[in-house]
């Protein structure tokens, strides 16, 4: 008899040839830990064939490493241009769509997409070795078998349904780590078709997981509200904290001459709808209008979902002149800038975890944040919070710490408390969890 | 052959059954054809709801053929009415009473009374009418009017309704109900000596190819438990399902399915749509499948193929016809108790749940899913074959017979 075997899932890193960011984060430094650990594998999931393959995470690795010895090189990230993108996502939306949609495309239409896509696959291959077309036959996972899954399946529409029948015959065990259900019960803070994959998507992964991780409390009960709502009898849910020990890096100041240690309030993320830039806009508005000299705002983050309209406000509004924005940005320049700000803000409506609070507070600075979801379990008392709706309470916090000492004393607080979690730990959770199964 | 003349008139045709009514009227007539000697058949009928049907069916036209697309629940009180006051309908009914000189009228529903009694005045004729109910319409027509959202109108419809089915029970040479509920409830609105005609099936077997469809589909979709719901879009139908299954399906196993089958699938496909974002409109469709319209066969190749047949019914006059089918398919049934509305006897046949909760009525279907199939016994086979028309309209058949 053949002993039990893990099964972890690394499809999102095996085609991504970037730097890891989030969930693939996650999935890298777990896949990462469970390497040479007895009876553990890794696979991928081909979407095209809706079938499971056994894959390298040696490839994984030596891909990863490579990239961040370019990167201490002084190499830019790759990244793909906006047409790459935009075919990419075109690519995303065929792929992905159901056959019966697809049938309904005019013959012109689908001739076109079918021109995109195949542009896109030309133009998608990474400049790192891909990885993402199985080099390994289908395969099926045994009755004994733990299935770990870590990153985003939703991204694979049939990951679940493939999932659902290979398990109806080997019965196999799913864990899942559950990072939010935003999109569930957000639907306006992101594109709407996302709305009905991941709706659906979360449904089988309460129905079938065997166990579930989640990434807080704050996603624990909305998964436990999700399955009651939805009358899932819920699996057994443990709580997982994520690292934020990140590697260090060497700083490199971004090349933009007005910024000078200190004189600006740092805000990372994506500029999305539900990262609530616009508040952060209102309340300077506020306070321009209360006469307050506010240090300049210096907004991090790729351009996301519905936030046309304050990105033109904050690039027209000539009162925001001196803001400034930073779209793509390396490990080294964000380094910097976490070092040389005064302090970080994050007005997000709600989070899965709320990564960039950590990260802040792994710098030794004070994030000023929302008071809502996840953001409030990470620090506890050590920082402050405000309504991610009251802009004038944000202000009013900014103003705060805009007095030096009061600033100063935080910030030895946290220097002296905060400790960063590191991934070994968020490891040790996960296996003491997979091990129970 | 019982030398008898019979004019039966209904307000939908009967060419190709598809809803219950249908099947009842098409059951009646064709029982009635065996038996006296001339019968005959009439549908005053909405042409924008019923595509198929019979040269010698009504299909009313202009002013009320528009009446009926403007108030889509209220068409057979439209085409009944008509009868008397629609110029072109009269003139055809006027022919068809004076040439064939029917001697019994059966309306089957209230409805056709609506204008066969003014105009029979007119015309000075005196034939024996027989009241067919399938339901107390003004009871059922203000519950489905009101639900619909149309309060004052409800009240309006039912009460016009009330005096026209007070009036014929009053009147009728014979009152018919399909159950014991509805007789009593015909008595209260004056018929004497109201029979009960409880609705029956047909049997039928499904051909090869339509339970090959349905093993292909289990195996294609990993499917091995199947439980069907067989109904029109009739409100009463989605009320009940959402009254007792719900909308919420994360209960139903991932190997389970609820299969739809009729026009309730066109219901639930255009109200549960994802434009609404809510999560119980999309995972809906992770655990129901909607199968649609379909033929006979291929119906009964799913019935054949289910290992349940569910009868969530909570309202609605009548007794079900998805009752009779249920209890003949000889399949696992979850049902209401009001689903064995006068076929209380059958309740206590193996395989039999019933459940009036929400909660009870999903956990029995989990129970009935799992639960090891029971054999009839003999006795038990008999009893399940009564549910056939024959048997079920006997004493509709004796009544018009004495007349």
């Amino acid at each position: 008899m053949s002993a039990k075997k893990v099964w972890i899932d690394i499809s999102d890193i095996s085609v991504w040839a970037g730097y890891h960011t989030g969930t693939q984060r996650v999935v890298y430094q777990i896949a990462k830990r469970y390497r040479g650990q007895p009876n553990v594998d890794y696979f991928v999931f081909n979407p095209r064939s809706n079938t499971f393959h056994q894959h390298s995470f040696d490839e994984v690795i030596q891909r990863v490493e490579a990239a961040a010895q370019e990167a201490e090189a002084g190499a830019p990230p790759p990244k793909p241009s906006k047409s790459i993108r935009a075919r990419v996502m075109v690519a995303r939306v065929y792929q992905n769509s159901p056959e019966a949609v697809r049938k309904r495309l005019t013959p012109e239409r689908r001739t076109l997409i079918k021109r995109v896509l195949k542009k896109a696959k030309r133009t998608m291959r990474p400049p790192q070795p891909a990885v993402a077309t199985p080099t390994t036959p289908a395969m099926r996972f045994g009755a004994d078998d733990i299935v770990l899954i870590t990153g985003k399946a939703w991204d694979y529409r049939s990951f679940m349904e493939a999932l659902r029948k290979d398990k109806l015959d080997q019965h196999f065990k799913i864990i899942q780590v559950v990072y939010d259900l935003i999109p569930i019960f957000f639907p306006h803070l992101f594109g709407l078709p996302l709305f009905k994959p991941y709706t659906q998507h979360m449904f089988e992964v309460g129905a079938l997981s065997d166990g579930l991780l989640a990434i807080s409390e704050s996603s624990k009960r909305d998964m436990l509200n999700y399955c009651k709502g939805m009358l899932i009898p819920p699996p057994p849910i443990d709580v997982i904290r994520l690292g934020d020990d990140f590697a260090k890096v060497e700083p490199v100041k971004p090349g933009i001459k007005s910024l000078k240690p200190g004189n600006f309030i740092l805000c990372c993320g994506t500029v999305e709808v539900r990262k609530n830039h616009q508040l952060l806009y209102t309340a300077y508005k506020e306070g321009f209008r209360r006469g307050l000299k506010l240090p300049k705002l210096v907004v991090v983050g790729g351009k996301g979902w519905y936030t046309g309209d304050v990105m033109y406000q904050f690039t027209h509004d000539p009162a925001f002149r001196d803001m400034v924005y930073i779209g793509g940005r390396s490990d080294q320049e964000l380094e910097w800038l976490y070092q040389n700000c005064l302090l970080t803000v994050y007005p997000s409506v709600y989070e899965g975890w709320g990564l960039p609070i950590a990260e802040s507070l792994a710098h030794g600075k004070l994030c000023l944040a929302s008071d809502t979801s996840s953001m409030t379990e990470i620090a506890g008392d050590l920082i402050e919070y405000f309504s991610p709706y009251d802009t004038v309470g944000c202000l009013e916090l900014l103003q705060k710490y805009m007095d030096k000492p009061t600033l100063a004393k935080k910030e030895a607080q946290i220097q002296k408390t905060y400790q960063p979690v590191a991934w070994d730990h968020t490891f040790t959770q996960v296996k003491k969890f997979v091990d129970k199964m | 052959m019982v030398k008898k003349k019979i004019l039966i008139i209904g307000v939908y045709p009967i060419k190709r059954p598809q809803h219950g009514g249908q099947k009842r009227l098409a059951a009646i007539v064709k029982l009635y054809k065996q038996i006296f000697s001339e019968v005959r058949f009439v549908a005053i009928f909405p042409p924008d709801y019923y595509q198929v049907y019979d040269r010698s069916d009504i299909a009313v036209k202009g002013i009320t053929r528009k009446k009926t697309t403007d108030s889509p629940y209220t068409g057979d009180i439209i085409c009944g009415l008509a009868i008397h006051d629609d110029p072109r309908v009269r003139k055809r009914m006027e022919k068809l009473l004076t040439t064939f000189k029917p001697d019994i009228i059966q309306c089957e529903q209230v409805f056709p009374y609506f204008g066969l009694k003014p105009l029979l005045e007119e015309l000075d004729m005196h034939p024996k009418i027989v009241q067919s109910s399938q339901n107390i319409e003004y009871i059922q027509k203000l519950e489905i009017l009101s639900n619909a959202g149309y309060a004052d109108e409800a009240k309006e419809a039912s009460e016009l309704i009330k005096k026209w089915e007070s009036d014929m029970s009053t009147h009728a040479d014979l009152s018919v109900a399909v159950s014991p509920e509805d007789a009593a409830e015909l008595a209260e609105l004056g018929a004497k000596h109201p029979v009960v005609a409880p609705n029956g099936i047909a049997k039928h077997h499904a051909s090869q190819a339509a339970r090959d469809r349905w093993t292909q589909f289990r195996e294609q979709e990993r499917v091995t438990k199947i439980a069907t719901f067989v109904g029109s879009a009739h409100p009463p139908n989605w009320f009940g399902f959402l009254a007792t299954i719900g909308d919420r399906v994360g209960f139903m196993p991932s190997d389970a399915r609820i299969m739809l089958a009729g026009s309730i699938s066109d219901y639930f496909h255009d109200t549960f749509v994802e434009k609404k974002l809510q999560p119980e409109y999309v995972t809906f469709w992770n655990r129901v499948h909607a199968a649609g319209r379909m033929s006979d066969d291929a119906l009964y190749g799913l019935i054949d193929s289910s290992d349940v047949i569910l009868l969530p019914i909570t309202e609605g006059g009548g007794s079900n016809l998805k009752t009779a089918e249920a209890i003949l398919s000889g399949k696992k049934i979850v049902a209401t108790s009001y689903a064995f509305r006068s076929f209380e006897d059958y309740m206590d046949l193996p395989n039999v749940y019933v459940a009036d909760t929400p909660e009870a009525f999903r956990e029995t279907l989990l129970k009935a899913f799992d639960a090891p199939f029971k054999k009839r016994t003999k006795e038990q086979e008999a009893l399940a074959e009564k549910v056939q028309w024959e048997y079920c309209l006997q004493p509709m058949v004796e009544g018009v017979k004495a007349l």
